[in-house]
């Protein structure tokens, strides 16, 4: 299987006012995309999973800059592409789903000519073939009436519609990469599950690979093929969906599925892991999740642990695996 | 095929849809409403409209010329001849004040519209391009806004000479460094916003963000600004006639009313009429952009 993407030692800092020294948002971070498929990318607000897809874009903010590492995607690597070069791929051969529908579109731009440019960008098409090509999207996403909703600006249409044209605008040229930054956590759950269902069936269709942020460990198991588990900038494991929700080995990734709440045992504390995410200017010295860890040991604090091969590809950032099942929202680690 | 239960589900489902679909119609429909309600606003509009229409047909109105001299008859008083009496050199007042109305929007339009899109242009530059052309830009709008306008216009006026084309000059290098500053705090706050991400995302060129997706975005504030700059300016250029720096061969109101200040006590219709023209055009426009400011405002917060 050919890797769409190949992310190498990525590393990312952002510059704040009156702070002298860069916060290391991203450290050398490592992540395979194969063709067609869903690679999930998982981890708490602020561990660095959006900062890792907008550098790959080549869409970071003024004070962010790439420190290091490359972001090979058909023979270039991404990180030194020239903007002029990058635009071409951007919208094009990789494209971006963002969180929030109700901003990410142009509040004084129809739905459709939003969705039109795009295709006049890059395929060139003239006004009246864009907008024959954006109405066939629309009803391929499931948009009802489309060659009404063309002229509807965005206030006009719902959140679950906003969604469905956002994916219809990134899916338009066929990319061969989608990067989703939680495409549904401004959506109420039965919405959600249409646009899951939705990606799901264009992808089949299209055989374009999904690159998926979310911290909803649901859409996860819903969609994802693999899955990175990144904390506090770095990746600390990586794993097929099966082995990860059967047999995760990293503490912080049995933590995650140990605070999933259960409906079953009634009048129980949920699990939860103790201490907050380290800051990024003062990361421990040894493995990042040690001031948090159960199992931490001396080594643990002092010693920085690899990612290692624990077993058939699944990588796991611990000196001491965990190797048996983990129980979701179960009682311990 | 579609089983019964297939319609069923599919009619329901977007008759769901369809009641998704909120009833806000924009800011046009906003905009409607407030005509309906606020009649000063509507009011303003029709004066406009009426003042406009005076000037586009002025010699059905008047059956005299406005430069025509009848040294005959001077300085008379309102009559039903000569309806807002006679100057000194026997023009008919009413005839130039139809006729002044030309020059008048006139001066409100042109150098409105000149430092609106240069302002416009100016402050997308300095908002989206940010550092050191922002830096630039908006110190040349604080040279300008430190002045006190009427007088940085008079110096431009006695500099360039009394013509009209300076006195669109003049008006416009007053004019622009607000709205540029109104378009760089909007530019600002826009680029932030996600729809500029996503549109980055989409490949979209650094040009085509800002004319393309930032500038519609300010719009209606431009709008309100437009309407607000014309009765500035119809204000600017007669108090400059008036101080006489205007252009003496254009019979703009506000010089006609410095030419009657000699005979204000024997002859105050020489003032009273191009001084009630001036008022009226410029609460006019007033009534006219404040409405529309109310009407648009509630846009611009979301």
């Amino acid at each position: 299987m050919s890797n769409i993407l190949e992310i190498r030692n990525l590393s990312v800092s952002f510059a704040s006012d009156g702070i002298k020294e860069r916060a290391i948002a991203v450290n050398g971070v490592d992540i395979d995309i194969s063709q067609g498929k869903t690679v999930g990318l998982v981890g708490e607000s602020g561990c660095g999973k959006s900062v890792t897809s907008l550098a790959v874009m080549g869409l970071l903010a003024d004070n962010g800059r790439v420190e290091g590492g490359e972001a090979m995607f058909g023979g270039q690597d991404l990180l030194k592409l020239p903007d002029r070069k990058l635009r071409r791929i951007r919208g094009n051969r990789i494209s971006m789903i963002f969180q929030e529908p109700m901003t990410s579109l142009n509040p004084v731009i129809t739905a459709g000519r939003q969705v039109a440019e795009s295709l006049r960008l890059h395929a060139g098409l003239d006004a009246a073939a864009a907008k024959a090509r954006t109405i066939e999207i629309f009803e391929k996403v499931g948009i009802p009436e489309p060659a009404r909703r063309y002229g509807c600006y965005p206030h006009q249409l719902s959140g679950g519609l906003r969604q469905r044209v956002m994916i219809g605008m990134a899916m338009v040229m066929k990319p061969d990469l989608l990067i989703a930054d939680e495409p549904t956590t401004a959506l109420d759950v039965s919405i959600e599950a249409q646009i899951l269902r939705l990606m799901r069936d264009l992808q089949r269709e299209s055989g374009t690979s999904i690159l998926m942020i979310t911290h909803n460990l649901g859409v996860v198991a819903e969609l994802c093929d693999d899955v990175y588990v990144m904390y506090a900038g770095e990746v600390v494991e990586r794993a097929d969906v099966m082995t990860l929700f059967k047999e995760c080995a990293h503490p912080y990734t049995r933590g995650l599925m140990a605070s999933l709440p259960r409906m079953t045992p009634k009048g129980r504390r949920l699990y939860n892991i103790q201490g907050t995410v380290p800051n990024l200017r003062a990361m421990p010295a040894g493995c990042r999740f040690s001031p948090r860890c159960e199992f931490a040991r001396e080594r643990c604090r002092t010693e920085k642990p690899p990612l290692a091969d624990v077993g058939n590809g699944h990588l796991c950032r611990c000196f001491e695996p965990r190797m048996t099942p983990i129980a979701l929202g179960g009682d311990g680690l | 095929m579609f089983t019964s239960k297939d319609k069923y589900t599919r009619a329901l489902s977007d008759q769901i849809i369809n009641a998704e679909i909120q009833p806000d119609d924009g800011v046009l429909a906003s905009i409607r409403n407030m005509f309906r309600t606020n009649r000063a606003a509507l009011l303003g509009l029709i004066v406009i409209l009426l003042i406009v229409l005076m000037a586009a047909a002025a010699p059905l109105i008047t059956r005299y010329d406005p430069n025509e001299m009848d040294l005959a008859s001077m300085n008379e008083a309102p009559s039903a001849e000569h309806w807002f009496g006679t100057d000194d050199l026997g023009q008919d007042v009413f005839t130039r004040v139809v006729y002044g109305a030309r020059i008048s929007l006139m001066i409100g339009f042109v150098p409105s519209l000149i430092s609106l899109i240069l302002g416009t242009a100016m402050g997308l530059m300095a908002g989206y391009m940010g550092k050191r052309v922002d830096a630039f830009i908006m110190r040349l709008a604080d040279v300008v806004l430190a002045f006190p306008s009427l007088l940085l216009a008079m110096v431009i006026m006695y500099t360039l000479g009394s013509s009209i084309l300076n006195m669109f000059i003049a008006l416009s290098i007053i004019n622009w460094a607000g709205t540029a500053r109104v378009v760089r705090a909007q530019t600002l706050s826009l680029k932030e916003k996600e729809f500029v991400e996503a549109a980055r995302s989409m490949g979209v060129s650094r040009w085509r963000i800002a004319f393309r997706h930032i500038l519609p975005n300010c719009l209606p504030n431009l709008i309100v600004l437009f309407t607000l700059d014309i009765p500035g300016a119809i204000m600017w250029e007669s108090s400059m006639s008036f101080l006489g720096v205007g252009d003496p061969n254009t019979a703009s109101w506000g010089l006609m009313v410095s030419q009657g200040k000699g005979y204000a006590y024997m002859c105050p219709w020489l003032i009273l009429a191009p001084g009630i023209a001036i008022l009226v055009t410029v609460m006019a426009f007033n009534f006219l952009g404040d409405g529309l400011r109310d009407a648009i405002d509630p846009y611009m917060k979301t």
